[in-house]
């Protein structure tokens, strides 16, 4: 991938080196810097969004709320649907036709009937909001199997030195959960950075324009539908640096615990 | 944590966010399932239409479609990537937990971080190999890209369940001059049921569930796998929306989902382990 972002390209045979030609027309690419931001945008609101909203869920059923049984049944069920079918099911339900909009217009909100995927402002925003509604329950399974682990006789030692319930969760609950925490913030960005092409590919195809091409489907689309082999394995160089980060820091936590355990 | 929580308004508030995100999974899956049965006049109308007609048009429409064809092939290569997976997975983790060679933590490390590399990057090279190999458009072809893909899960599950073992057990038998392929068949591979099954269930689902690989490298239309077919069944393009396509499309969407979801329920636990491994050490 390297040599191949280094080569111009014809039809799919490599011409000959060309320097950093790819690199420097990514750089002036305005196409590469939208995408870019379109990642970045999506990381910074999908990340925080679901591990507030899986954190609470997770205390709320590890405290058995009633129907706690029910939710957990209930939200494992996005994470174990396929990407493509939910992308797909989604994208017939936000359609300019279809039942989300119909029930806006039912319920008098006709305002907020919008071309969900359509528009170049919305269709991101959309994608953000299906990201969420899919990882919810992959987090809250993460929480909720650390907090099981956690010891009650903690809890017994706070509550009789007289901690409240909120005491007791920023200074007991979240130390103990930040390790897993972190863990998710590197699972999720990784997912998110390179494998998200299932959902730009269904949903969107990147499109209205380049408003919702993510780095990953910016490859695909330079490499397989333009025949800019060049320029989208320069984008590939990129998508890897930038991934190498979380998946070294994943590795690296997996080979200490296996020094710990003495392996 | 207390067992017994006092009714509050606290807590019927609490219950909001609950139902709301409950009522848009029930509607998400209500559309899934009861979409596909619907004829093709009531779509037409609108997925929220009041049905008039049920049956299983659509179904013998699709398969009418080749749906068969792409079930048939992800089925095959769906089991075959199973077998092969657990087969070298279990014997890479059986090496990388309990023999002692040089660069065995190098090279277990190399494996987990394969486990994250993005399938697009080595899409390229790839398919310029295939092309000159000629395994485009060939089931083989398509076998080993997913062996090369779900190999690295594969092991680092066995590896993590190994390392569990006791290897004073192991280190006995090696003294008794058993050899290690007869330790791993005899001793831990039988010891290994839980994480047979959670290789099998992420392997079986990953593959079935796969796109892009399907995409790119079995394009003919008796050789697609069962996502992009139903991609191609629905129409080109995302926004594309014909009535009779759509019963169809949905129809090929219940047939890919029925059995990721049938296992799902057979198999649950052994997927939340597979889920928090390494999260919790």
């Amino acid at each position: 991938m390297l040599i191949f972002s280094l080569q111009g390209w014809s039809y799919l045979r490599p011409q000959g080196f060309n320097q950093l030609k790819n690199y420097l027309d990514l750089l002036n690419d305005p196409h590469f810097y939208a995408t870019m931001l379109n990642n970045v945008l999506i990381i910074v609101s999908v990340v925080p969004v679901v591990a507030v909203i899986s954190l609470a869920f997770a205390q709320a059923i590890f405290s058995r709320i009633p129907g706690y049984k029910i939710y957990t049944f209930l939200f494992f069920i996005p994470v174990i649907l396929p990407d493509v079918v939910v992308a797909r099911v989604l994208t017939e339900i936000l359609n300019k036709v279809g039942p989300l909009n119909a029930v806006l217009n039912a319920i008098g909100l006709n305002f907020l009937a919008k071309d969900w995927l359509g528009a170049p402002g919305l269709s991101l925003f959309s994608i953000i909001v299906s990201l969420i509604w899919k990882n919810i329950g992959f987090a809250l399974i993460l929480f909720l199997a650390r907090l099981t682990t956690i010891d009650i006789g903690i809890y017994e030692a706070a509550e009789i030195d007289g901690a409240t319930s909120t005491q007791k969760y920023f200074s007991i609950t979240l130390p103990l959960l930040s390790a897993t925490i972190k863990i998710y913030i590197v699972l999720q960005v990784i997912g998110l950075m390179a494998f998200l092409f299932n959902y730009i590919h269904v949903m969107t195809a990147g499109g209205p324009g380049y408003s919702s091409t993510v780095l990953e489907y910016f490859i695909y689309l330079n490499i397989f539908r333009l025949q800019e082999i060049g320029r989208g394995s320069a984008a590939g160089i990129i998508l890897m640096l930038v991934t190498t980060v979380f998946i070294y820091y994943f590795v690296f936590r997996t080979t200490r615990a296996e020094r710990e355990a003495g392996r | 944590m207390a067992r017994v929580r006092k009714t509050t308004v606290g807590s019927v508030f609490m219950q909001v966010p609950f139902v709301f995100y409950s009522l848009t999974i029930v509607a998400m899956c209500f559309i899934l399932i009861v979409t596909p049965f619907r004829s093709g006049d009531d779509l037409a109308r609108g997925l929220l239409v009041r049905p008039t007609a049920f049956g299983l048009g659509n179904f013998r429409d699709a398969f009418a479609s080749g749906l068969g064809d792409g079930v048939r092939n992800s089925l095959t290569l769906s089991i075959l990537t199973c077998l092969f997976t657990i087969v070298f997975g279990g014997i890479a983790g059986y090496a990388a937990s309990f023999m002692r060679f040089r660069f065995r933590r190098g090279l277990a490390s190399f494996m987990n971080a394969c486990i994250y590399v993005s399938t697009m990057l080595i899409a390229l090279p790839l398919f310029l190999q295939y092309r000159d190999l000629h395994l485009v458009n060939s089931i083989i072809g398509a076998l080993l890209i997913f062996l090369g893909l779900r190999l690295p899960f594969s092991v680092y599950l066995f590896k993590s369940y190994f390392d569990e073992f006791s290897i004073e057990l192991i280190e006995a038998a090696k003294m008794d001059g058993v050899s290690d392929m007869r330790i791993f068949w005899r001793i831990v591979f039988p010891l290994s049921k839980g994480v047979v099954i959670t290789v099998l269930l992420f392997n079986f689902s990953a593959v079935w569930t796969d796109y892009l690989i399907g995409l790119l490298f079995l394009q003919q239309d008796r050789l697609m796998t069962i996502m992009p077919k139903i991609m191609y069944i629905f129409g080109s393009g995302p926004m594309v929306t014909h009535a009779t396509s759509l019963g169809q499309g949905f129809a090929g969407l219940f047939v890919a989902t029925v059995p990721i979801v049938v296992i799902y329920f057979f198999t649950k636990k052994y997927y939340v382990e597979g889920l928090t491994l390494g999260s919790l050490k």
